[in-house]
């Protein structure tokens, strides 16, 4: 209303400061100033619902990491039966060409925005079944991966480790 | 034993680990009888000698109630067909679409013939010998794709 202030100037005023001691503080910033890209990255790293696929034998992992001993509820990971309802599909075992075309299918009905978690060492370059006829090396041939968690299984730690660092991911992803 | 007697009755010849060999031809009059003494199919499948240009395909069946198990063989060459046991097992559907998939043997009288484990429009069968092996065809090779890389 005519008051030409910068935000920034705003943030760093003896004014704010005295404010911000009575508010509840959301990350990056008061309750007021922060930027709606960074509330939305917030929120969205605390509620990461992956879809329910799950392929071969690190699917085994990735279902004791669902469960009660590591119980990712903890991080807002639940599984969604749709893929219209979630934000991360966890790629855990080998892919085949005939389920390339199904994954692809499966990540273009997510809604944006979506990542993609590769999980084994055959999601991420086919392992030794690399050279098998009907074996795709890597699932980054077919769809776009942002973090890539190694292991022959991994071990339910392991998927926890790059869960948090696509919720670290995430919120860097964010200009300051 | 059942064996013997299926053995004695239909002529059979027996080979030295104890497979029951039977023509092609009297596929269905073997198969008949076999349905009577042993109504459980346990498997279907296959074996390619390329150097022959034939195929054996071997057929295990249980009796559960007498605890037998009996396996039964027969030759054929590349090209030709066989009956489809599905008129006395119906659990053969799937078992002899699978040996049409991996192997490209044709059944006959069968239902719904068609690839069960790979694509549709896939090409070559891959548990032939002469199948290469290192290298898949063309349509569907992912190893020359570019990796996909995105940004936040």
């Amino acid at each position: 209303m005519g008051i030409n202030i910068k935000p920034e100037e705003i943030y760093y005023s003896p004014l704010f400061n005295k404010l911000e001691c009575y508010m509840e503080k959301f990350p990056g910033g008061g309750l007021i100033l922060t930027t709606t890209k960074k509330l939305f990255a917030w929120s969205r790293k605390s509620s990461l619902w992956p879809l329910t696929f799950g392929l071969a034998c690190c699917a085994i992992e990735m279902m004791a990491a669902y469960a009660s001993r590591y119980d990712l509820d903890r991080f807002g990971v639940i599984t969604r039966a749709s893929p219209r309802q979630s934000d991360v599909i966890i790629v855990s075992g080998t892919v085949t060409a005939k389920m390339a075309e199904r994954i692809k299918r499966l990540y273009s009905q997510m809604p944006n925005p979506k990542w993609v978690i590769a999980m084994g060492s055959c999601a991420i370059s086919g392992d030794f079944y690399r050279n098998v006829y009907s074996v795709v090396p890597g699932v980054d041939r077919v769809i776009p991966v942002d973090i890539y968690v190694p292991g022959c299984p991994p071990t339910p730690e392991g998927l926890i480790e790059g869960i948090r660092k696509l919720q670290q991911k995430i919120m860097e992803g964010v200009k300051k | 034993m059942k064996k013997e007697k299926l053995k004695e009755e239909l002529k059979l010849e027996e080979t030295k680990d104890g497979t029951l060999i039977f023509q092609k031809g009297e596929f269905y009059h073997v198969m008949e009888k076999v349905r009577e003494n042993f109504p459980y199919l346990s498997f279907i499948t296959a074996i390619h000698f390329p150097k022959d240009k034939g195929f054996e395909v071997v057929y295990a069946f249980r009796n559960i109630e007498e605890s037998e198990i009996i396996l039964l063989k027969t030759k054929i060459k590349e090209g030709e067909k066989l009956s489809s046991l599905y008129k006395y097992y119906k659990g053969a559907d799937w078992m002899e679409r699978e040996i049409y998939d991996l192997f490209g043997i044709e059944f006959e009288n069968h239902p719904d013939l068609r690839r069960i484990v790979l694509p549709e429009d896939w090409e070559g069968h891959p548990l032939r010998k002469d199948y290469p092996i290192n290298r898949a065809p063309l349509k569907y090779d992912y190893r020359k794709k570019p990796l996909l890389r995105r940004e936040i």
